[in-house]
Formats: C-alpha cells, sequence, structure tokens
C-alpha cells in the first residue's frame, strides 16, 4: 500500500463508526464524483451576494435620499435682475417664518451655489452675468402636513418668480427605481437559486449512480431511507458550505472594492452607497444557506430515488 | 415461514419469467435451489430477498402478505432475511470488519456489541485474523467467508445464498457448506441457489428445481 493511501485509509478509520467519533461513513472517504460541485456553488454564491448587495445598498441610498428629501423643500426664484431675486427672496423668507410646521428657513448663500454648480460647470465659470437663480432651503418639522400648493400661492403672491419644489416626482421616480431594482435583484435570485438546486440534483443523481451499488446492499440489508439519505445529506452538506464560503469571502472583496470606488467617484454627485451591520451579518449566512439548501435538495432527491426501490 | 401462492413475476411490461410459483419454506428447514441459467433462479431470490415485488398471486413472508405490505414493512422484513450474493457485494473502502458490521449498525446494536459481535463472527467464520483487510486484498474464499459472516452476523432467520461455491475451490467450498450446516442446525432456514449437480447429491435435502419459470419438486 503507498504512503499516500496508508495516510487516507488512517483518516478514514478515525471517523469510522467503529472509531471514536459518532459519524457514520458507509461511502468511501474519498469520494470524487461531485469534486466541483462547491466550485459551482461558489459561483452561485457568489452571483447571489453580490446581487442581494447591490440591491441592499441601493434600497438604504434611496431610502436615507427620498427621507432626507421628504423633509427639505426648495424655493426657487429665477429672475435675470439680482436686486429683484434680493427682494423676492426676503420676501420668501419673511412668507416662509410666519408658515406653521416650517423649522428653518435658509437662502443659500451665492459662494454654495456655485459649488453646487461647478460639477457641471467646472471650477471658476459661474461669471457674474450668469442669472443663477436664487434658492431658499426650507427645513420642515417631520410628519408635518404642508399643503404645498397653498404656500406655493402664497409665495407667489409676495414674489411672482418663486417656485415651490417639494421633490416629490424626484422622490416617486426614486421610489420606482429602487422598487425595479428590487424586483430585477429578487428574480434573479430566485433563478440563482432554482438553477443551484437543479444542479444539486443532478450532482446528488450523479452521486447516486456512481455509488449505486453500495446504496443496494445498504438498501438489501436493511437500512431505511433515512440512513441512506444522511449520508449524502453530509456529503452535500459540506459541498454547500464549502462553495457558500468561497463564494462569501470573494464576495466580500468584490463588494468592499465596489463600495470603497463608488465612494471615491461618486463626490458629491451620487448618494453614498453603503450597507449596514444587519445586512453584512446577513449576508454572512450565505453559507449557513447554501449548506442547508444542498443539503434539502440532496435529501429530497435521494429519498425520492430510494422510493423507486422496492 | 415462506409461503408462494400461485406466484408469477415479471419486469416491466415483458413476459413472466417465473409462472405459478408454488412452495413452502418450514422454520428451519434447508433446501437447494436448483436450474439451469436463465430459469429464473435469481428472480425467485429476489422475491425471496423482498427486493421485487411478485406481479401475481400470494406471497407470504413471515406471515406477512408482500403483496399487501406497505414498503416501510419490507424494510423491517428485510432485516430479517441474511443473503450471501454470488458476487460477494462487499463494499471495497471497508475493512471485513466493518463490512460485517455494517447490518448491525444498521439495525442500531450499541457500539461495543458491534464490534464484538462482527469480531466473533468473523473467528468463526476463520478469519479472525483479517478483521482490518480490505475485500480487494482477500482471496476469493475469504471475500465469500466475510459475506458470509455479514449475511448472518445479525442471526437472520431466513439465510439466502446465491451460488455461494461458484467463486472458489472446492476445499473451500466444503468449507462453506459446512457452514451452512452449522446455522441450519442452530435453527436458520435456509435456501442455497446452485448448478452445482454434485454439491446437491452430497447433501440430502430437498431440492427446488426452477425449469423456464416453473417450479418442481426435487428428491
Amino acid at each position: 500500500m503507498a504512503a499516500e493511501d496508508k495516510k487516507t485509509r488512517t483518516s478514514f478509520l478515525e471517523v469510522s463508526f467503529l472509531g471514536r467519533l459518532k459519524t457514520f461513513y458507509f461511502l468511501p472517504p474519498k469520494e470524487k464524483s461531485n469534486r466541483f460541485l462547491p466550485l459551482i456553488i461558489a459561483v452561485m454564491a457568489y452571483l447571489t451576494l453580490l446581487g442581494s448587495a447591490t440591491g441592499l445598498a441601493i434600497f438604504n441610498a434611496t431610502n436615507a435620499w427620498s427621507t432626507n428629501l421628504s423633509q427639505v423643500l426648495t424655493v426657487q426664484i429665477v429672475h435675470p435682475e439680482a436686486r429683484e431675486r434680493e427682494r423676492q427672496t426676503r420676501a420668501v423668507m419673511e412668507v416662509l417664518e410666519d408658515t406653521a410646521g416650517v423649522i428653518e428657513a435658509r437662502a443659500i448663500p451665492e459662494n454654495e451655489l456655485e459649488a453646487l454648480l461647478e460639477p457641471w460647470l467646472g471650477v471658476g465659470n459661474v461669471t457674474d452675468d450668469l442669472p443663477v437663480p436664487a434658492m431658499v432651503s426650507v427645513t420642515i418639522r417631520q410628519g408635518s402636513q404642508i399643503d404645498t400648493a397653498a404656500l406655493n400661492a402664497r409665495l407667489r403672491v409676495r414674489a411672482p418668480d418663486a417656485s415651490l419644489d417639494d421633490h416629490q416626482q424626484w422622490i416617486g421616480r426614486l421610489t420606482s427605481l429602487s422598487n425595479m431594482v428590487q424586483v430585477a435583484v429578487f428574480v434573479s435570485i430566485a433563478l440563482i437559486v432554482l438553477t443551484t438546486v437543479a444542479m444539486v440534483v443532478f450532482a446528488t443523481k450523479s452521486a447516486l449512480a456512481a455509488h449505486r451499488e453500495t446504496v443496494e446492499i445498504m438498501h438489501l440489508i436493511g437500512a431505511k431511507d433515512s440512513l441512506i439519505a444522511s449520508e449524502f445529506r453530509k456529503l452535500f452538506m459540506l459541498h454547500g458550505f464549502k462553495g457558500g464560503l468561497i463564494g462569501l469571502i470573494a464576495a466580500m472583496l468584490t463588494i468592499t472594492l465596489i463600495l470603497y470606488l463608488a465612494a471615491r467617484i461618486g463626490g458629491g454627485l451620487l448618494p453614498r452607497l453603503y450597507l449596514t451591520a444587519g445586512q453584512m451579518t446577513l449576508l454572512g449566512l450565505v453559507p449557513f444557506l447554501t449548506s442547508l439548501l444542498s443539503m434539502w435538495t440532496a435529501d429530497m432527491t435521494v429519498r425520492h430515488a430510494l422510493g423507486k426501490m422496492v | 415461514m415462506i409461503r408462494f401462492e400461485n406466484v408469477g413475476m415479471r419486469y416491466g411490461g415483458e413476459e413472466e419469467i417465473l409462472t405459478d410459483i408454488n412452495f413452502e419454506l418450514e422454520a428451519g428447514s434447508f433446501h437447494f435451489l436448483t436450474g439451469p441459467s436463465g430459469a429464473g433462479k435469481s428472480s425467485l431470490l429476489k422475491l425471496l430477498s423482498l427486493s421485487h415485488r411478485h406481479s401475481r398471486g400470494r406471497l407470504t413472508c413471515f406471515e406477512k402478505d408482500i403483496g399487501e405490505a406497505q414498503r416501510s414493512g419490507l424494510i423491517k422484513l428485510r432485516r430479517r432475511i441474511g443473503i450471501v450474493f454470488q458476487e460477494f457485494r462487499l463494499l471495497d473502502h471497508l475493512t471485513a470488519l466493518e463490512n460485517v458490521a455494517l447490518p448491525l449498525h444498521i439495525m442500531g446494536v450499541k457500539r461495543k456489541e458491534v464490534q464484538s459481535n462482527a469480531e466473533e463472527i468473523l473467528e468463526w467464520v476463520g478469519l479472525g485474523h483479517k478483521t482490518n483487510a480490505l475485500p480487494p486484498t482477500l482471496s476469493g474464499g475469504e471475500k465469500q467467508r466475510v459475506a458470509i459472516a455479514r449475511a448472518v452476523v445479525t442471526k437472520p432467520q431466513l439465510l439466502l445464498a446465491d451460488e455461494p461455491t461458484g467463486n472458489v475451490d472446492p476445499d473451500m467450498a466444503e468449507r462453506i457448506m459446512k457452514l451452512f450446516v452449522e446455522l441450519n442446525k442452530m435453527g436458520t432456514t435456509l435456501l442455497i441457489a446452485t448448478h452445482d449437480p454434485q454439491l446437491v447429491a452430497r447433501y440430502h435435502v430437498p431440492i427446488l428445481k426452477l425449469h423456464e419459470g416453473r417450479l418442481s419438486y426435487g428428491r
């Protein structure tokens, strides 16, 4: 017997049912019929994790953005004359001070407005002859029901060139986008899970075919289906966990890189993409979920196949 | 203990491979099952080992009507039957001891008892020194004795052996037959399928003769 075989044999004896541990294996210790399955599961877990992380990050970002926007109103005064813009801005401020539910009304200084335009126009390109509208940022109390149409009408009386933007159109679009992304992510994950289940079914059938003789002998000497299935459960649980763990490590590296690059590239233009600690923990459960899914699928497949035997 | 009444068997939609089989095996009896190749010996053994169902007639095994029995019920009945396969069908990655211990483990016997019982049976078949040997390293006769040990380790009420001496030399065949006779004396019902006329001639026990799927009695 070669040294390597001896080593394999010894390690198997240590966990055989006559050994110290309570584990019982009737399949060969070096089961090779499905050695690529963990890698396939790893790819599936990786795709699932990337999809989930993308969905969650977009949900977080849009949720934070729409929450912020729903508490902020913006009044824009568009007039070519700077003096008239200032007059109307003061009038707007007076109306807002008398409006219930308004916590703060702040006329945005010109330098801040220029800074906001810099990503589009470049530094130093906002000249005096460019009629930049005056802006008033209004912070309202959370939950206060301000009638924006009525407020807009009141503002128009005192400042005819003022218009109130409650960002509802923008929030609506963001919510729609977020919902669409979530549905797409959900459908993708469902398809990945179904594909994984199908692959585990094929892999289990292949393992059953490879060990048909052993399974038949076990069946003939009176082994219950549950005992035979337990061996395959253990095997596929391990495959699922290995695959899930590899997928998790690869996905976490990718997600970290994407979030880092998004934070760098996005600057002030894009909302911050992030995952909460709870969400990260949830994603960390994927190896356990893949092992459970793999185990359950193998169990069902084996029991179904055994059910066809007398 | 075992009763066949007008039993027929077919595979799928094919012609009957066994037709109108009638016989009874009483507890503690010893029978040979003979017949030329293709006569249906293996099929009859499949019915007796409960690995296949009959297609008509009535088959009673340990007072249970097999036609009516649930699948889970058959699993329990199988534990009362020992089978020695013609090709041994040992698990090559398990040692002789582990192979013999397999049925005990399946039955949920305690670990210590599993080991001592399996060792004792291996000793009885003369392989006490081969407990850790893997089947591929054993001779044909040794494999056959491990297979017999595995079949009898649970003290089955019925022992079926398919050509148990077919792959061994005459001396080993004699030794194996002595083991079977000894088991039968201890109360095990025995049915040995063989097409070796010399073997059948040496033992004065009833013969079930199969020819083209039909059974007749001999001796």
